[in-house]
């Protein structure tokens, strides 16, 4: 025992002195904690605790708790370079160790060890879920910028949909329906081969050497069916609009 | 006389609040995982720092029965377990939480820490309500 030790008891011993006169019935407060982290548990060790577990002991609770805290440490460092601070990503390991002990069944076949790490791993990704989720959330009128006169720039002045957005629709409507009448004025066998080609029934567009194998014809003669369709279409089409 | 009690005054996240503490030399509680000193506080001088619904639940928290909600999630990842052992109680475990800082009052000085662990503790430390808190020599 060391001089500092020594000190202490000593001290101890006349403050206990001292507030034995204060109160009558008070407590000697000794509350030591381990120096390091407690080491892992022996097998034997576990399943004396595990059998504790199923009969609701909250010391064994306690004690699995405060045996497996190395593996919470293991397992937060993973999760380091996300950013946040490895003390509280311990701080919610560990939560989910808690968890996991409140929860485990001993009669299913898995380790402890094993379901620990998944609801630490658990607990960690949700709350860096939940973290990014109110991260991202930004309101519009935020300020990102002022210039000299103190005037601000707001999130919602960038903000915006494209110009054409309205005029974009209605041509696109318009080509759709030229394309529809340009259509029934092909013969069956050519609206088959465009349906196959383009895909206008099924949004499956199939290659050219495909339709050919269908058809029982070559590509080469699909090649040149296609570009006249497509000559009869666009003729048919510019017709329409001059 | 006078030196066995001192003033800490504890923040966190913009909260303050003041109790009176005995110096413990019996007090050598470490957190394990970062070997930070631990303070010991009961839990009805904290109402100021943290909600009610966790400091009435402080157990359910450590038997791993609680859920954290959207609105106090944020406390999770502040808390740390504490195991340890003391005269009448060789398997303890006591919830601690890790506040922003702590000023403590000692012999006309002011001692600051920002990495002192608040131990939670249930009931009363002091029967004629003396003191809220306990610190050992590890803070000064």
């Amino acid at each position: 025992m060391n001089i500092l030790q020594l000190l202490k008891i000593n001290l101890n011993n006349i403050y206990n002195k001292y507030i034995i006169n204060i109160e009558d019935n008070s407590e000697v407060f000794y509350i030591g904690g381990s120096q390091t982290l407690p080491p892992p548990l022996s097998q034997e060790e576990e399943e004396e605790l595990l059998e504790k577990l199923e009969n609701n002991d909250e010391e064994a609770k306690k004690t699995l708790v405060e045996r497996n805290l190395r593996l919470v440490v293991y397992i937060s460092k993973k999760f380091e370079n996300t950013g946040i601070d490895i003390e509280d990503l311990i701080s919610i390991g560990t939560i989910g160790l808690m968890k996991a002990i409140n929860t485990f069944n001993v009669s299913k076949n898995i380790k402890l060890a094993t379901y620990a790490s998944r609801c630490v791993e658990n607990e960690i990704l949700m709350y860096l879920r939940r973290i990014n989720k109110t991260k991202g959330e930004i309101s519009i009128d935020e300020p990102l910028k002022q210039d000299g006169d103190g005037n601000e720039l707001l999130l919602s002045d960038i903000l915006g949909t494209e110009n054409d957005i309205t005029s974009k629709n209605i041509e696109d409507e318009v080509d759709k329906k030229l394309l529809r009448i340009s259509m029934q004025k092909l013969n069956e066998r050519e609206k088959h081969i465009m349906e196959l080609r383009f895909g206008f029934n099924t949004g499956n567009e199939k290659t050219q050497k495909e339709v050919a194998d269908m058809l029982g014809i070559s590509q080469s003669y699909i090649s040149r069916l296609e570009k006249k369709i497509i000559g009869k279409m666009k003729k048919e089409i510019l017709s329409k609009t001059g | 006389m006078d030196d066995i009690f001192c003033s800490v005054r504890v923040f966190n996240n913009g909260n303050e609040q003041k109790v009176k503490a005995m110096i413990d030399t019996g007090n050598l509680l470490k957190d394990p995982i970062t070997n930070s000193p631990v303070i010991i506080v009961e839990k009805s001088s904290l109402n100021n720092i943290l909600p009610k619904e966790i400091l009435d639940n402080t157990q359910k928290i450590i038997n791993g029965e609680y859920e954290f909600d959207e609105k106090d999630f944020k406390y999770a990842s502040r808390f740390r377990v504490l195991p340890f052992s003391s005269l009448g109680k060789q398997n303890g475990m006591l919830l601690g939480f890790k506040v922003d800082k702590i000023e403590v009052e000692i012999n006309n000085e002011e001692i600051t820490r920002d990495d002192v662990i608040i131990g939670i503790y249930d009931k009363k430390l002091s029967n004629k309500s003396q003191y809220e808190c306990l610190i050992g020599l590890n803070i000064t």
